[in-house]
């Protein structure tokens, strides 16, 4: 390998670990330091700033990495043709994500790019689950998918509460919230 | 000269006129100053600032006038309703007209929030206790806790009242499809 190459497979193995240990630190909390960053990754500051130039660049990379995660979740848990398990799986992977990032995604919210794209974009893949299956029938066809979207939201966020609350535990609010999903998704 | 007594009645008639005038003015001008509401309620701007010292003062008890009445228009609901569906429905189509009607108290949500956790949160609230009683009656689902189906319909109509305010779901549509959805929520297990 020459000099060169090193430097630049050395540069992209930095950009990597600092991305990793940034989602990990500010998905948790969003208000992480780039100081906190560099501390955790023991990778200088100067060094981090060379790859994301300001704390807002490495905000939205940190964004746009987690909503591919998302995206990639969510596709395996609707994956089924079971349309039951599918949305079981839906729910849970919601509320797994918002337990994990929903603290970034509300401080991003009206912030980013990536974040207001994502929110609406035809091609996710739990809204490209909910047209395909109420083509099919298999969900209940009386109710628009942007409703169903939004009613899969406000599920999530009660669990998210319920659970914030003390008032269960997170496979309590996981079961909880497919029955009630199940209720008003499924085709009768 | 007037009594103590007949002062303090004036004193809370014109409270009380200026806050109907706010909630009266705000929903299609939330940007009506104080003069415009003191001339609503037919009250000099000096009396108006007597009562409420800033615009934020006035909103604050606009919302928790607000809040009051949505409560007590949702226990009229339960006390009249047929049924639980036609009670959801009331529900849900109140709501709604709440929602967009005081959306100018955007800033009060979480008021309006514990208000609405009050109402549903527990035994003794008013809802949660017409969802017990229907509950027992095997008129909803009876594997889920009432705070459960309660507060998962509550979420539910906030995102209507969200999608309506985006022009996600038209308004002529909201109250058919927030009723369906709320009644689903409830409904006994297939």
């Amino acid at each position: 390998m020459s000099s060169d190459e090193q430097l630049r497979s050395d540069a992209e193995r930095n950009r990597r670990v600092v991305l990793e240990i940034a989602i990990e630190l500010l998905g948790r909390d969003p208000q992480a330091s780039v100081q906190e960053i560099a501390d955790a990754s023991g990778i200088g500051r100067t060094t981090i700033y060379r790859h994301f130039p300001s704390r807002e660049s490495l905000l939205e990379a940190v964004t746009a990495a987690i909503i591919d995660t998302a995206r990639v979740e969510t596709m395996a848990a609707v994956a089924d043709p079971d349309p039951e398990i599918a949305i079981r799986g839906l729910s849970a992977a919601s509320i797994d994500l918002a337990l994990r990032y929903g603290r970034l995604f509300a401080a991003r919210d009206g912030q980013s790019a990536a974040y207001e794209a994502f929110k609406v974009d035809d091609t996710s893949p739990a809204r490209r689950f909910l047209a395909t299956a109420r083509e099919r029938g298999t969900i209940r066809g009386d109710m628009p998918v942007e409703w169903l979207r939004s009613v899969i939201q406000a599920v999530t966020f009660t669990a998210i509460n319920e659970v914030d609350a003390g008032a269960c535990s997170i496979e309590e609010a996981v079961q909880l919230a497919g029955d009630t999903l199940i209720a008003v998704l499924l085709a009768g | 000269m007037e009594s103590e007594a007949v002062q303090r009645r004036d004193a809370v008639q014109n409270r009380q006129a200026v806050i109907d005038a706010a909630a009266g003015l705000l929903p299609d001008d939330p940007e009506a100053g104080m003069q415009e509401i003191a001339d609503a309620a037919g009250l000099g701007r000096s009396t108006v600032y007597r009562h409420f010292a800033s615009r934020d003062e006035l909103f604050d008890a606009v919302a928790a006038d607000v809040i009051g009445r949505g409560i007590t228009a949702i226990e009229e609901i339960l006390a009249n309703a047929d049924g639980v569906e036609d009670a959801l429905c009331a529900i849900g189509e109140l709501g709604i007209e709440f929602g967009l009607r005081y959306r100018f108290l955007y800033s009060h949500r979480e008021e309006a929030r514990a208000a609405a956790m009050r109402m549903t949160g527990d035994r003794g609230a008013p809802l949660w206790d017409f969802l017990n009683a229907a509950q027992q009656r095997g008129e909803i689902r009876g594997d889920q806790p009432v705070a459960w189906i309660a507060k998962a319909q509550f979420e539910v109509m906030t995102a209507m009242i969200g999608d309506v305010l985006a022009g996600r779901i038209d308004r002529e549509d909201a109250p058919e499809l927030l009723g369906d959805t709320l009644v689903a929520i409830a409904a006994p297990s297939r």
